[in-house]
């Protein structure tokens, strides 16, 4: 009888312990903090958006009184990074660090966290909108894609130029059709041409970097004349090159690569000549500057400029060995 | 009586009779689809009818249908392996590991027992568990793509081996005509001749038709379609192989969207998605229409953003023919 009501007691106190940790009444000790999220388009796993996770870390680190989580889905899906942005939002962080992929689908939820007192800051992609109307973020952190593209435009004709090349007819390899930041991109890469008088066009060339390879060789077959491609980041510029070789097209010298973003692989391209160069948009600043920026301000108020662009580099030939140390080290 | 009339009524009669036998056989239907399309292409697209185009949308059609053949045998037995693409990249990504180390025939073995091993986990556990394949198989699928992206962190890979396999299986070998040309079609060939001449064929087509009278008359249901799961898993792994050889290098992005591309393919050739019925040759030729729709628009001058707009009308279109052709009454 005594062992069943020392039992029986045990038993009472394990469960009020439970339900007054499960209710915060009594709760075990824990350090003072901020929760910042990071939630990318990605897909996370692609190198490109491994390189802001360093970033991003790599200022965590800075600080002992701050946790960033950083998600996004595996591959590109919109549909999947919304659910993740809000997944964040209900997780009522100290602060929410975000791409903008899409200002019209984020419009609703990003307004309703901001004004819940949750601090938003875009990377990577921004709102385009006007001041009045866009989302009140603190601040962008990143590319502006339309200069992005207009700047591979403007630096392959500059070197095909210079090479005594006449640029003819250009194609964009368009991995992520409806994305904004990859469709501003092509705008800007098409404009700039066609203010040269070069036609040029976008193509679909789908998520997968076999299939895109062959809609760019079938569009080089319709297009005989075109001499400019921009396949549409690393992963489909590495299965293009490989597969052009294969048909026997002239890298270098009858047609002239070029792309955003940097791999090993590119960076190899870049050096060999089969690819002019890549451009860099520094997106390690991007994870970097955005946690650095999100903690000072949910910490100690400090109100950040409206926009720190992290540049628009290029990755030629000569800076090709540079640049491939970091990429391996994670920083590029 | 009149002479040419009655010849013209023997002519009349005899043509009605052959296309009633054709018509009776399953792939006539994607067949005569396959047919309209390529017409429409050759006609509007001007490149297109050129050898190295056909050469080129055989390439395509060739790695496609070899994880078709797969797709469709198990389909035909009543189950799904949405993982052929996940087999597809992680067979690349390992065969790449492996003979850049070791000799590539080896090399290739090795991938095609893991990759078989693969497809004997989707059916494995399928069958024990009494889980949809569906739904296993698409677990299995982003587990694959998953620890891929996970050990590779996204990076891609270079073939470095001998050049053995890779001449073997994709490198030029005369105009513009491949190795996998030839190993699409034998593929076809003895899993056409495996379906329909052989016993094991007929339990194939009775485990998909009627599970449970086939195992009242002694097939053995499950292993026919743990077989049929690991054939798929083999055949996506070679072709994750024939690949990595073609291009030299591999990235974990490869074969996105591949299995659904494989699925249409079988369905536009006739195999019902509720099991017991298709054929290899029609399989074949819904591939061979799936692989040449983006590249007939392309060079058909299509505007480029309604690409996907265009091949889901056509696949409809194109199955719609098909189901059709296969009901007229003669």
């Amino acid at each position: 009888m005594r062992t069943w009501s020392r039992f029986l007691g045990a038993l009472v106190l394990a469960v009020g312990l439970v339900v007054l940790v499960g209710f915060g009444k009594v709760t075990p000790v824990q350090a003072e903090g901020y929760t910042v999220y990071v939630v990318v388009h990605g897909g996370i796993a692609h190198p490109f958006w491994k390189v802001v996770e360093k970033g991003a870390k790599d200022a965590a680190a800075l600080y002992p009184d701050l946790k960033v989580v950083y998600s996004g889905p595996d591959v590109y899906d919109f549909e999947k990074f919304m659910a993740l942005v809000e997944a964040a939002i209900a997780a009522k962080p100290n602060g929410l660090i975000a791409t903008i992929t899409s200002h019209t689908a984020m419009d609703e939820p990003l307004r309703k966290a901001i004004k819940s007192g949750i601090p938003v800051l875009a990377i990577n992609a921004p709102d385009p909108r006007p001041a009045a109307e866009k989302i009140p973020y603190l601040m962008y952190i990143g590319e502006d894609p339309y200069t992005m593209g207009a700047l591979v435009g403007r630096e392959m004709l500059k070197m095909m130029k210079a090479k005594g090349v006449e640029p003819k007819r250009a194609v964009y390899g368009n991995h992520h059709p409806g994305a904004f930041n990859i469709e501003q991109r092509a705008k800007g890469f098409i404009d700039t041409l066609k203010a040269a008088n070069v036609p040029a066009e976008s193509v679909d060339v789908t998520a997968d970097p076999v299939q895109g390879s062959e809609v760019l060789i079938a569009y080089l077959k319709a297009h005989p004349d075109t001499n400019m491609v921009q396949p549409a980041g690393t992963e489909h510029s590495e299965a293009f090159v490989a597969r052009a070789i294969d048909e026997k097209y002239n890298l270098g010298k009858d047609i002239f690569v070029a792309t955003i973003d940097l791999s090993p692989k590119v960076l190899d391209y870049v050096k060999e000549g089969k690819m002019l160069f890549t451009a860099d948009q520094q997106q390690y600043l991007q994870g970097y500057l955005g946690v650095v920026n999100m903690y000072l301000y949910v910490k100690y108020g400090f109100v950040p400029p409206p926009l720190i662009s992290t540049g628009e580099a290029t990755a030629t030939a000569d800076l090709v060995p540079l640049i491939k140390d970091l990429v391996e080290k994670g920083y590029k | 009586m009149n002479t040419v009339g009655t010849e013209k009524m023997v002519m009349q009669s005899s043509l009605m009779r052959f296309f009633s036998r054709i018509q009776k056989y399953p792939a006539f239907g994607v067949f005569i689809a396959f047919l309209v399309i390529f017409v429409i292409f050759s006609v509007i697209a001007p490149k297109f009818l050129t050898l190295a185009n056909l050469t080129g949308v055989f390439t395509i059609v060739s790695e496609l249908g070899i994880i078709t053949i797969g797709v469709t045998l198990l389909m035909i037995s009543g189950e799904f392996n949405l993982a052929v693409s996940g087999i597809y990249v992680f067979s690349a990504f390992l065969f790449a590991t492996l003979a850049n180390n070791i000799y590539s025939p080896l090399a290739l073995l090795i991938t095609l027992v893991v990759a078989s091993f693969w497809g004997y986990v989707g059916g494995i556990i399928t069958l024990r568990m009494h889980i949809p394949s569906f739904i296993t198989t698409l677990g299995l699928l982003m587990f694959l793509r998953g620890i891929m992206l996970a050990i590779t962190k996204g990076s891609s890979i270079d073939y470095r081996g001998d050049a053995v396999v890779p001449k073997m299986l994709a490198k030029f070998i005369g105009g513009s005509f491949r190795p996998s040309h030839f190993w699409f079609i034998a593929l076809v060939l003895v899993f056409a001749f495996i379906l329909t001449r052989t016993r094991y064929g007929n339990w194939v087509f009775a485990t998909g038709g009627a599970k449970e009278v086939a195992r009242t008359m002694g097939v053995n249901v499950d292993r026919v379609k743990l077989i049929n799961f690991t054939i798929s898993g083999v055949l996506a792994g070679f072709s994750g192989c024939i690949v990595l050889s073609r291009f030299g290098v591999a990235n974990p992005s490869f074969g996105f969207g591949l299995e659904l591309e494989a699925i249409a393919g079988a369905v536009i050739g006739g195999t019902l998605l509720t099991g017991g019925y298709g054929t290899i040759i029609g399989a074949a030729l819904g591939t061979f229409l799936v692989g040449m729709l983006r590249i007939g628009l392309i060079l058909a001058g299509a505007p480029a953003y309604w690409y996907q707009a265009f091949v889901g009308a056509i696949l409809i279109i194109a199955a719609i023919i098909n189901l059709k052709l296969r009901r007229i009454e003669i």
